[in-house]
């Protein structure tokens, strides 16, 4: 007979917040939505449940009930990160496991077929906590027979394995498992415990129609899951072979047209790859020996000629004097965008995809961050008046109207100069910032020897004169 | 060369200004300046505040606003007179009220139509107001020292109009300049670091002295000079605010004067039976001649007026506070205490040495005290009633929670200091420089204006020439731009319309008293001096009566044991503040209960303090002291009062500590009789009651126990029905009717009507307790009475599932209340569902337990008529050695003693030296705990959270007051949760 078994690692963002910080586990500690007095309380741990804290109440309330009260926030992609890492290893105990998508942390496990490997499925089970312990979680595992017996018995059990023998004792002990440990919603618990039912037992006992009625669908399904009137057979999510691909020289090489063509050799392969999944090349990781490099097309694509261009450019950056050993390549791939209407449409004057195209050779060449774009800012420091920002695709300029042009070119970085003459119009103050770094400058307005117009200051704090800018 | 700073914001430019207007007059004036405008954006909020300093320091105030107009411009107005003045509150009235709350719209067209003796100062476009102000429109001038300003310096000289120089003043002293930064942070919702330009560029918007700006203005000395001038064409002070209160509407041929006189006889006529005591006609010509003189006849007029039509819609109401020591207003009806009887000081409310408007407070029925107000608008008009505003100012955790985040600091960091502060803390020290220091620079500002509770102004000519007028958050009320201080401070009349939620409790009750027992009563008519009305007094078995039900009265009444009307005033009294910290409670107890011999220090001590035993109790009894013992006169005891108000604000009280113990000395009193009379001047500034107010009072407590005590029912009924108000909870008030053999009935849709109603005697329950019903759906049900089946109702009600439900485990269906809910829950959902079956056999369900019915009666009505949520339990609590409260009463002093009930009440009182006290109730009474600060402390979560607590302590018993001194804290070892039907937390 099939077996399967359900891993539950409860509360899991809780789980991964103590591990962050494993200094709390003695405090009382909660998950937050927001790191802000108005934010929901998600999870609580017993130390604060202890203390009247509840999942649902703001974060305000829990720090009035405890002062000592720790919060803070589990991202729902770190818990997605979680689960995948999870699946992956446990797939080292079966081939075949399903998370659970409706409540992060839950998973079933075949645990069918695996007696070559395990003396018995005690063992297989304790293999599998295991595998949760290295990733420094705790967990409960059931090993039955049906999918919702073995997920209702691992959230009430205390025992951190249990393993049923039969059927009749997996339904037995399912059917005391209080309802609100299930899954089902919270509000429907409430309204099931004042009419007293509040095991899964005297859940399925209610009428079906009578259910669906007053509860909905969703607790119809459960209702009939727990009857096992539903066949519910284990989904489990196909594992997807890595996207690389490694060569080992048999001489360390530092010419850029030999890796290149050693590059080619492994590329080709995981282009056709990705063009079978349905997918374009989004990233590149390069390895060389231990130096990491990633690289990113202008926009997703399996054109090999213009990769190797982008990583030409940045081979021929790197100093690789030493040669290199081992060339490992990982492509990361994402679903095509159907293209094939631009091919219709005018093309502007502008070509942004060959703008693109530029920025991203200049990426390759010179980093990540190597293309920004200044954007204007309020403030009253002139230095301060623009930000340099990372520029991911260039947009349509759309230039406003200069009623009046100014007049004063800045100087990017002031520049220190002697005092002023004479021939001064100021001072014009501006001081501030005394919350961070307090600034006090005079500004005049002074005419060189030349006839120009300086924009200069005098820096208190400095005690110096500085040019700023220039007029005309 | 001096000048007059003519563009000056204070913080009532709301998040704007960074000084206090006082501040701004004050700095003026030791910088040597003759005169200083105060401009305020939209408004003329601060202006009282900076008249009574610039008053006080002799320096010129001149009135002003800076008015808001099209595009974000502003326009510069100043009042060269009262008909300016007038004019410039009209402008901001008619900005005000067109914008909503907190806003303005101005237009031109409306600066324009309101010129007349104003001067505006502008920086732009002047060509519309050129020919409205004439002459009296000038060119402003600004240097703030921005590069900016060069261009803007040129355009505004270019409009050909007299240039006057004028900087924008912000704040006092630069030292200001980071509040203003905050304030412009908090205003925008930004933080510094986010600000950019929303912050000023410099420092350059404080009051500068005249050498400093006479500098700036170097290249113009007829700019400054032309200051001078403005200032000088301004003549207009707020000392030429003459107010005259609205004529009521006269009889052909009788002044204000006579038809207040006839009145008032008739009034006597009819209080005294037709033979007015020649005492109270001596007394009411003495008040009437006073009246005159001052020319008050208009005010008394219109709060009979009030008062007459409170009385024809049957409403209930009574005057309160020191009115209720004028025979006048005794016979107009507008109080229910007759002051000759009573002996009160008339001076107390009038004195024509102060001159000062009278302050009548009229309590009225709370739910009906919006027909009331609605009624003065009607009767007044909208432009001759307003009510006054209050001002909501920075206290410790707001200033910590908006300076912090415009200092960036994170929410919750702030929300954990704000935390450690008290509410009304008046320093902050936190571990951050910055905001410690703008914190407390913060404190007292204003943040925005709210609405009085009850106080309107009423004015003869229209109030936006008066003052301006501007929307209110709540629908259908305008309120004027000064609080109470101003109204006061101004000399002008307010009438305080109070909701009071003990009239609304007595007018319920006489009505069913009327309809179930035939007996007309009204506060007039209830017997006098029933005893046993006083004997439950005795037993402080007041719970639900006004004034002394809450757990500090009802353990000083076994103890002072009132015998007669006047010892309620006392009673009403003497659990205040004032009394407490004043050390008066003891000494009065023991001369009461004749454990000490009553002595007076002095003879002349004895007719102001015989009343109370020669303890002072009252007000007036310290004022009239101050007279009698320490010589004041009069006006100085008045002065004496109000410092007594204020001493914890500003310290004025002990400027009178030397000059009042030494005069009692040199009469011969004993110096240690002294100092503890002025200690106990000192604990009124805690706060402490007039005689005349706890008189007022009284009555209204002595009528609500009379009813208790003879009416239980419709007491009770009346209670639940003026919910909320209060010291307890529904719950306690419907187990105090239990132990009072008053039969309660259950909610039920058959029988129960929204509110509670006497059935056969016995209390129905209404719906309106059960949680998430409306009262429109109460109504409906009320209308659509009968009901064939549980179908039926909820097919003809049309209620949602939430109100089935809810009505369903209320048990307002019948006692299967788990079927009643499965039903509910299927008759809501209509909308058809896969595998949905009809005619499906409903499903037996588990009957309720006694503990879960009176649980699911709390948990849905917040009381239960069936029993109290411990009753069930009491043989688990027994069996754990846990006596009832009424046992614990039983047992002897100092017995330590272990009990287990329901917390109903914590009180934690800022005068109780860290001590908190909880009440906690079971089916048989009430035990009250005190618990020191430490025991608190260390049992803090418990008693901060748990509704059903256990304590550990030992038993104090005095003149039959039973505490429990608690040592620990603990919950009791009973797997059942008791639901609670909530407690009443005070400070």
């Amino acid at each position: 007979m099939d077996r399967l078994a359900c891993v539950d690692v409860p509360a899991l963002p809780l789980q991964l917040l103590l591990r962050e910080h494993p200094d709390w586990r003695a405090q009382p500690v909660a998950v937050v939505e927001e790191d802000r007095p108005q934010g929901l309380i998600q999870w609580v741990n017993e130390a604060a449940w202890a203390l009247g804290i509840r999942p649902g109440q703001r974060y305000a309330q829990g720090l009035a009930l405890a002062a000592e009260l720790r919060g803070g926030i589990v991202s729902p992609a770190a818990v997605a990160g979680e689960i995948e890492a999870l699946t992956a290893a446990l797939r080292n105990c079966t081939p075949h496991v399903e998370p659970y998508v409706d409540e992060p942390g839950v998973f079933w496990l075949d645990a069918s077929g695996l007696g070559r490997l395990y003396p018995s499925l005690a063992a297989w089970a304790q293999a599998v906590r295991l595998v949760v312990a290295q990733a420094r979680l705790q967990s409960v595992i059931v090993v039955g027979f049906r999918r919702f017996a073995t997920f209702a018995v691992a959230k009430a059990v205390e025992a951190q394995v249990t393993i049923f023998e039969d059927e009749s004792t997996e339904d037995a002990t399912a059917a005391r498992v209080p309802l609100d440990r299930v899954g089902l919603d919270h509000d429907v618990c409430l309204a099931l415990a004042k009419l007293a039912v509040r095991t899964v037992g005297g859940f399925v006992r209610l009428p079906p129609a009578g259910v669906a009625r007053r509860f909905g669908e969703k607790a119809l399904r459960l209702r009939r899951l727990a009857a096992g009137e539903l066949w519910d057979p284990l989904q489990p999510r196909a594992a997807v072979d890595p996207l690389e691909s490694s060569l080992d020289l048999d001489d360390a090489d530092a010419d850029v047209d030999s890796l290149l063509f050693f590059f080619k050799r492994l590329l080709d392969p995981l282009l056709g790859k990705l063009a079978s999944r349905g997918e374009e090349l989004e990233e590149i990781v390069l390895r060389l020996d231990a130096r990491e490099e990633r690289l990113r097309p202008a926009v997703p694509t399996l054109d090999g000629v213009q990769l190797l261009g982008l990583v030409r450019l940045r081979l021929e950056t790197l100093a690789l004097s030493a040669g290199v050993k081992r060339i490992e390549l990982v492509v990361r791939g994402v679903e095509s965008a159907a293209a094939q209407l631009a091919l219709f449409a005018a093309k502007a004057r502008r070509d942004a995809e060959a703008a693109a195209r530029a920025f991203a050779r200049l990426r390759a060449v010179y980093g990540a961050d190597a293309v920004v774009r200044a954007r204007l800012r309020e403030a009253h420091l002139p230095e301060a008046g623009l930000v340099w920002e990372p520029l991911d695709e260039l947009v349509a300029p759309r230039p406003r109207k200069v009623e009046r042009r100014p007049l004063v070119r800045r100087l990017l970085r002031p520049q220190s100069v002697p005092p002023p003459a004479e021939s001064s119009r100021g001072p014009y103050v501006i001081s501030g910032g005394w919350w961070r770094a307090e600034v006090q400058r005079d500004y005049y307005f002074v005419a060189s020897d030349t006839g120009e117009w300086l924009w200069i200051y005098y820096d208190h704090r400095r005690r110096r004169w500085f040019l700023q800018g220039r007029v005309g | 060369m001096s000048y007059a700073p003519l563009w000056c914001k204070s913080n009532f430019s709301f998040l704007e200004g960074a000084s206090h207007p006082e501040e701004l007059v004050e700095e003026a004036h030791r910088l040597g300046l003759g005169a200083i405008a105060l401009t305020d954006r939209d408004g003329v909020y601060g202006i009282v505040k900076a008249h009574v300093k610039a008053r006080e320091l002799g320096i010129r105030l001149i009135v002003g606003a800076d008015v808001t107009i099209e595009n974000g411009a502003n326009v510069v107005l100043l009042a060269q007179s009262r008909a300016g003045y007038g004019n410039l509150c009209q402008l901001l009235t008619t900005g005000r009220l067109r914008a909503p709350k907190g806003q303005s719209i101005v237009i031109r067209d409306d600066v324009c139509r309101h010129a007349t003796d104003l001067i505006a100062l502008v920086r732009d476009e002047p060509d519309t107001l050129r020919e409205a102000f004439g002459d009296r429109l000038y060119a402003l001038v600004v240097r703030h020292r921005r590069a900016e300003e060069v261009d803007q310096e040129a355009n505004v000289r270019a409009l050909g109009l007299p240039v006057v120089a004028g900087n924008e003043v912000l704040y006092h002293t630069r030292q200001r300049r980071p509040l203003q930064d905050v304030l412009t942070c908090i205003r925008h919702g930004v933080t510094l670091f986010g600000a950019g330009r929303l912050i000023k560029p410099n420092a350059e918007h404080d009051l500068k002295p005249p050498s400093a700006f006479a500098a700036l203005f170097a290249d113009d000395p007829a700019a400054v000079a032309r200051t001078l001038e403005v200032a000088a064409r301004c003549t207009f002070g707020m000392a030429e605010l003459r107010y005259r209160y609205p004529s009521e509407q006269l009889p052909d041929g009788m002044t204000s004067s006579a038809w207040l006189r006839r009145l008032t006889f008739d009034g006597a006529a009819a209080r005294y039976g037709g033979d007015i005591p020649t005492a109270v006609s001596a007394q009411l010509g003495k008040e009437l001649l006073v009246i005159d003189e001052l020319d008050y006849c208009g005010y008394f007029l219109t709060m009979k007026e009030v008062v007459e039509y409170c009385r024809r819609q049957n409403i209930l109401c009574q005057g309160r506070g020191s009115a209720a020591n004028s025979a006048v207003c005794y016979c107009l009806g507008i109080t229910a205490i007759d002051p000759v009887r009573m002996g009160l000081l008339f001076e107390r409310f009038i004195s024509k040495e102060r001159a000062e408007p009278p302050d009548i407070d009229l309590d009225i029925e709370h739910d009906r005290r919006e027909e009331v107000i609605q009624h003065v608008y009607a009767r007044y008009g909208r432009t001759h009633a307003a009510m006054v505003a209050n001002v909501i100012r920075y206290r410790a955790r707001s200033a910590l929670r908006d300076v912090g985040k415009a200092l960036g600091l994170p929410e919750t960091e702030l929300h954990r200091m704000a935390k450690r502060l008290g509410a009304y803390d008046e320093e902050i020290t936190v571990g951050h420089g910055h905001l410690q220091r703008l914190a407390t620079e913060i404190l007292d500002f204003p943040r925005h204006l709210s609405i009085h509770p009850g106080g309107f102004l009423l004015g003869h000519e229209p109030i936006p020439t008066l003052v301006p007028i501007e929307n209110a958050t709540m629908a259908d009320r305008t309120v004027i731009q000064w609080d109470k201080d101003d109204v006061e401070a101004l000399g002008l009349f307010k009438v305080d319309l109070l909701g009071l939620g003990a009239l609304t409790h007595l007018h319920l009750c006489f009505d069913l008293i009327a309809r179930h027992h035939g007996e007309t009563l009204s506060l007039a008519t209830i017997p006098a001096d029933d005893k046993p009305t006083f004997e439950m007094a005795c037993r402080a078995d007041t719970v639900g009566v006004f004034q002394i039900e809450s757990r500090a009265q009802m353990s000083m009444l076994p103890r002072l044991r009132p015998e007669k009307y006047y010892d309620l005033v006392v009673q009403v009294s003497i659990v205040r503040p004032g009394p407490i910290t004043g050390g008066m409670v003891h000494p009065y107890l023991r001369r009461r209960n004749k454990q000490e011999v009553v002595d007076y220090a002095h003879p002349c001590l004895i007719p102001v303090l015989k009343k109370t035993l020669g303890v002072p109790m009252f007000q007036e009894q310290v004022m009239a002291l101050a007279v009698v013992a320490a010589d004041y006169t009069p006006g100085e005891a008045d002065q004496l009062r109000r410092d007594m108000a204020a001493w914890r604000r500003g310290g004025r009280i002990e400027q009178h500590r030397e000059r009042f113990i030494t005069r009692m000395r040199a009469k011969g009193i004993a110096l240690e009789f002294a100092e503890r009379v002025f200690k106990q001047i000192c604990g009124f500034g805690e706060y402490g009651f007039p005689e005349s107010h706890a008189a007022s009072f009284a009555l209204i407590a002595y009528a609500g126990l009379y009813l208790k005590c003879h009416y239980p029912a419709a007491f009770t009924c009346g209670l639940l029905n003026a919910q909320p108000m209060g010291f307890y909870a529904p719950s306690t008030i419907v187990e105090d009717a239990k132990r009072h053999g008053v039969e309660v009935r259950p909610i039920d849709i058959v029988a129960s009507d929204w509110h509670c109603t006497i059935e056969e005697g016995a209390l129905r329950m209404g719906l309106r307790y059960v949680k998430g019903l409306g009262e429109s759906d109460g109504k409906r049900i009320e209308e659509t009475r009968p009901f064939t089946s549980l179908d039926d109702f909820a097919r003809r009600t049309e209620l949602d599932e939430r109100k089935l439900t809810a009505l369903a485990q209320a048990g307002a269906f019948g006692d299967d209340r788990r079927g009643s809910l499965w039903s509910a829950l299927g008759l809501a959902r209509s909308e058809p569902v896969p595998l949905a079956v009809d005619g499906e056999a409903a499903p037996e369900f588990t009957p309720l337990t006694p503990f879960e019915t009176i649980n699911w009666d709390y948990r849905q009505t917040g009381h239960s008529p069936r029993g109290h949520p411990l009753a069930p339990l009491r043989q688990a609590l027994s069996a754990r050695g846990l006596p009832d409260a009424r046992t614990v009463a039983g047992l002897g002093d100092g017995r330590r003693v272990r009990y287990a009930g329901m917390v109903i009440c914590r009180q934690h009182p800022a005068t109780a030296a860290g001590v908190t006290f909880m009440t906690l109730e079971d089916e048989t009474g009430f035990v009250n705990l005190v618990l020191w600060k430490r025991v608190f402390e260390s049992h803090a979560v418990l008693a901060r959270t748990q509704a059903f607590l256990g304590v550990t302590g030992k038993l104090q018993k005095q003149d039959g007051v039973v505490h429990i001194v608690a040592d620990t804290l603990w919950l009791p070892d009973i797997a059942a949760k008791p639901e609670s039907g909530g407690t009443r937390d005070f400070r």
